[in-house]
């Protein structure tokens, strides 16, 4: 019973999916767009940023894609004009939150914030914008964390955890003051478990963590995650 | 404005050496700080072995810890997360998401305000910036000299007597300004140290 | 020497001994020994009473007893005097003696000092706190004598769990904490599970301000509390609950710690269940200052030594809870009732309050009232009988101005709406909720937009930081509203703020930002008019905002 696939409807169209799946998932198999910012393939899905809200239809309620698992029947509506509304509100509560600049930013044109925005057509902010001043760690040799520029999305406690097994990084603080932070409130240079493995760097959204010294465009690589995934297999 | 913070190593007395290669098992590091004859860490260590060294018990611990040192101090939280091999960011983490915790030390008198709707709408609010007046002390922090801290609190349940002040562990019902500054004022002996030269107008 | 094992039959033989010894004395002076009261003298008075009658010869035919809280706590400290429930207030040692020479010695209530009791307990209907203000906490023969564990006992002699859940479903019970869950569908998802162990977690963290009732509760009658764990983990085949509670309420810890220490002594926790095969134990855990951890989720995640941050749902706690084991979440409120509807039946329950929601409800009655305190009403009930009969109006003949209900994340109701019933869908309608059950009266003194921006404030200090709309959605409604206090918003500011109330309601994660926006959306929809008097004309009906202008143009 439950090896049979799942029938549903995307947008309108006719789908298929294995049990246990998540509408993203499916959704990313034939093609259907839905914008996603602290989800990556490979780690663990923390629904935070709740870009990824879609509609099913019969529930007045939103659902998150990346944790949302699909059932069989479901009609889901990906790209309703409420959606998009919400979307840009939530980009530009994003975009509000911190000191964002795409300008002087290190990641403009390599970030997915940037992207999204050009993309969902967030072209102002209506709220007014936190010039926020929270410390800058370039303690590190190399890697470097400024905390301005932090959508909290949590990619890279994810992938220290879970894919490097270090857990050097982790939320501190909670609420507006949350903050990333490595070790015991350490700097980068002083903490004793980072192995300098630059997957935090690799796998951030915006230009919160880079090295120092190198092309952004160049750090930044999303499928670091599953390909490592990948190879473990291979055991 | 932005602060920037260059390549400067702190004196960690955790080598990084010996927290990533040695086997963690028994904590050896506050051995060294010459923290081994402290008969609070040693009531540490017997409520550790009574939770068995689990990590789940983390909260209850941090409790433990709070309640024999009477804050979060760095070091022997250093010291617990090695103890129940919880990573450092973590156990800070959760030290920090609870508003219980403290991770300063307060000063020698604590007074704490409720800040629940009752006594809010009570008007407790008039008497915390009274308080923070009258003895130069600001929500949240100390006074330069350490002798009083000021907290809020949201609601200690005693909602039908508000506005509470709690000095220290004596709740103060059905508070006025007037009350609360003279309890808090003989409750530290020599009163006019505190008082802050600009506030004449109050 | 081993102790004795108790067994079923022991329960009755307690209660018969308790009641014998009780009845023994000719009155019985409880002395109310609550959070509320303690501040007040109340322990002090404990030690007067108990002086008292030994000097005046009393003391064989007179009880002194601690207790919980009367409920009637603007009156504090509280002395009840048994037999006849003569409730005496504000009593200093002086009273005391008063009351002792001439009640107990002589047969003599003291008139001048009762306290006016009859519309506060009339229109109250006391189940949860049947036990509250009569029985003594740290003592168990107390609550065995009243027909507590009875209904244990029925459990485990007559009842099979799919018994004990049809029960609850007939009673038609839901949960206390706020969403109205129904309590059978959660038990039987649990029950029909095969895996084990399974897990109950007891809710006592209720962080909403203005809120006290299930401290209270615990304060007053912890036994009630076990009792109604034990029947959920019969009735589910848990055998380990936690009782999750805030680390603020001390006399709330140690008297529930007290409570499971006597318990496994009587061999009514722990292994073998008074000489049945049911094993069970309960373990206290303390929260940290952290109201979101009184969400399902979150609650998991802080029992677990985890910071209490939410995670989506499903899967649910009942298919995935502690250590990813099904997992029941009630209220304390909720379990306080499950021994009354085992010992009278789900039929005798159904019939009070309405079809839909049956039972009562807790409500701490808090801000500008005549009579705080703690109250129990059947569910339906008008709220303006709540504010105006028991809680005896407003102070200084002041109008009211709304009735906050349901905590921080509840929603502000005008006088006109005031005749709306209490129960989860009427309250719905309104666009307030039921939440942990606190009412907070404002008067006209208080200006609307700057009690939202409090509750505002309190969400945003209490927000987990995961999800955006509730981390920074809630962060901008209150930069807005202080820039209409201070006499800067903008008209489009109205727009504004329902628009991204709107937003944060729906996109939020949990029911902490879900509900967050409540005061916000209620306040525009009936206090609109003050809205727009702030924006247009800078003026404040309740003269409290604009004043850091006012400095400006004066200095």
């Amino acid at each position: 019973m439950d090896d049979e696939p799942i029938e549903l409807i995307i947008d309108g169209i006719q789908v298929s999916a294995v049990h246990d799946a998540t509408i993203l998932e499916v959704a990313k198999q034939y093609g259907i767009y839905i914008p996603t910012l602290c989800d990556l393939e490979g780690l663990t899905s923390f629904s935070g940023c709740r870009l990824c809200l879609v509609e099913i239809r019969g529930s007045p309620k939103l659902y998150p894609a990346c944790t949302t698992p699909v059932t069989s029947g479901m009609e889901i509506i990906t790209n309703s004009e409420k959606l998009k509304e919400y979307r840009k509100i939530c980009l530009s509560l994003l975009l509000s939150e911190r000191t964002h600049v795409c300008s002087v930013c290190i990641a403009n044109n390599n970030c997915e914030l940037q992207d999204l925005s050009n993309k969902l057509g967030v072209d102002h902010v209506s709220f007014e914008r936190n010039w926020t001043k929270h410390t800058i760690d370039s303690g590190h040799d190399f890697l470097v964390i400024d905390r301005n520029r932090c959508i909290l999305c949590t990619r890279c406690i994810r992938v220290c955890q879970e894919i490097e097994g270090a857990h050097t990084l982790d939320l501190k603080n909670r609420g507006k003051d949350s903050q990333i932070t490595i070790d015991f409130d350490a700097l980068w240079g002083d903490s004793c478990s980072c192995t300098a493995c630059r997957k935090c760097a690799k796998v951030c959204p915006t230009g919160a963590i880079y090295i120092e010294d190198e092309l952004i465009s160049k750090t930044k690589d999303k499928n670091v995650v599953s390909f490592l995934l990948k190879r473990r297999m291979y055991k | 404005m932005i602060k920037l913070t260059f390549k400067k190593k702190s004196e960690s007395f955790l080598s990084s050496q010996s927290m990533v290669y040695a086997p963690l098992k028994k904590p050896k590091v506050l051995i060294s700080m010459g923290l081994k004859n402290d008969k609070r860490l040693l009531k540490l260590e017997r409520f550790l072995k009574k939770m068995e060294y689990k990590g789940s018990a983390l909260l209850e611990i941090l409790h433990k810890t709070q309640e024999i040192y009477g804050y979060l101090n760095e070091d022997v939280l250093k010291y617990v997360s090695e103890a129940i091999e919880l990573p450092l960011s973590h156990v800070y983490g959760v030290a920090t998401f609870y508003s219980y915790f403290k991770l300063k030390q307060s000063g020698e008198h604590v007074i704490t305000a409720c800040m629940g709707t009752a006594c809010y709408v009570k008007g407790v609010e008039k008497i915390i910036s009274a308080i923070e007046k009258r003895f130069c002390v600001k929500r949240g922090g100390s006074t330069a000299d350490g002798k009083l801290s000021l907290f809020i609190t949201r609601c200690i349940g005693a909602c039908a007597i508000g506005p509470t002040i709690l000095i220290d562990d004596n709740v103060v019902g059905n508070a006025t300004k007037d009350i609360v500054l003279e309890r808090i004022a003989s409750t530290l002996e020599s009163e006019k140290i505190y008082t802050c030269r600009y506030s004449k107008n109050s | 020497m081993r102790v004795k094992k108790f067994i079923l039959a022991d329960i009755q033989k307690i209660a018969e001994t308790e009641v014998d010894f009780q009845r023994a004395y000719k009155y019985r002076i409880n002395v109310c020994c609550s959070s509320g009261c303690i501040p007040l003298g109340a322990l002090n008075l404990l030690k007067t009473f108990e002086k008292l009658i030994k000097e005046q010869d009393v003391a064989e035919e007179c009880l002194v007893a601690r207790t919980g809280c009367v409920g009637t706590c603007s009156a504090g400290p509280v002395v009840v005097v048994e037999s006849g429930g003569y409730i005496y207030q504000n009593v200093t040692p002086e009273k005391a003696k008063k009351i002792v020479i001439d009640h107990i010695v002589l047969g003599l209530p003291v008139k001048s000092l009762l306290y006016e009791s009859k519309v506060f307990l009339k229109k109250q209907h006391r189940l949860v706190l049947r036990n509250a203000g009569k029985i003594d906490p740290y003592r168990i023969e107390d609550y065995i004598a009243t027909g507590g564990y009875s209904a244990l006992v029925k459990c485990l002699t007559r009842k099979s769990p799919q018994e004990v859940i049809d029960e609850i479903r007939i009673s038609g019970l839901r949960g206390r904490g706020g969403a109205g869950f129904p309590t059978a569908r959660k038990w039987s998802f649990v029950a029909r599970d095969h895996r084990s162990p399974k897990y109950i977690i007891a809710n006592l963290d209720e962080g909403d301000p203005g809120v006290f009732a299930n401290r209270t509760l615990a304060e007053a009658d912890p036994h009630a509390l076990i009792e109604g764990l034990l029947i959920a983990g019969y009735a589910i085949g848990a055998e380990k609950a936690f009782i999750y509670t805030r680390a603020e309420y001390p006399l709330a810890i140690d008297i529930l710690e007290k409570a499971i220490k006597k318990s496994e002594e009587l061999n009514i926790l722990g292994k073998n269940v008074l000489g049945t095969t049911l094993n069970f134990d309960v373990e206290l855990r303390l929260g940290a200052g952290a109201f979101v951890a009184g969400e399902e989720t979150a609650i998991i995640a802080s029992v677990e030594g985890r910071r209490a941050m939410p995670r989506p749902r499903p899967p649910y706690p009942a298919t995935s809870g502690l250590w990813g084991k099904p997992t029941v979440i009630q209220n304390v409120e909720t379990l306080a009732n499950i021994p009354l509807i085992i010992q009278n039946g789900g039929t005798w329950f159904s019939k009070i309050g309405t079809p839909k929601c049956t039972g009562t409800k807790c409500f701490s009655l808090t801000g500008k009232i005549n009579n705080p305190g703690l109250i129990e009403v059947p569910m339906g009930i008008p709220l303006r009988e709540v504010i105006f009969d028991i809680g005896r109006g407003i102070p200084d003949n002041r109008k009211l101005k709304a009735a906050l209900i349901g905590g921080p994340s509840g929603g502000c109701l005008p006088d006109i709406l005031l005749d709306s019933s209490i129960d989860y869908e009427s309250l719905e309608t309104v666009g307030a909720i039921m939440g942990s059950g606190g009412i907070v009266v404002i008067d006209d003194q208080s200006c609307i937009i700057d009690t939202a921006k409090f509750f505002i404030d309190f969400c945003v200090s209490e927000s987990c930081g995961k999800c955006t709309p509730c981390r920074v959605g809630l962060l901008k409604i209150k930069e807005i509203l202080e820039k209409i206090i201070q006499g800067n918003g903008r008209i489009e500011d109205v727009e504004l703020l329902s628009k991204l109330s709107t937003f944060i309601s729906e996109t939020s994660l949990c029911g902490l930002g879900q509900t967050a926006p409540n005061p916000v959306l209620t306040t525009l929809r009936y206090f609109k008019k003050e809205y727009l008097e702030h924006l247009y004309e800078n003026f404040c009906t309740a003269n409290k905002c604009f004043k850091k202008k006012e400095i400006l143009r004066i200095g």
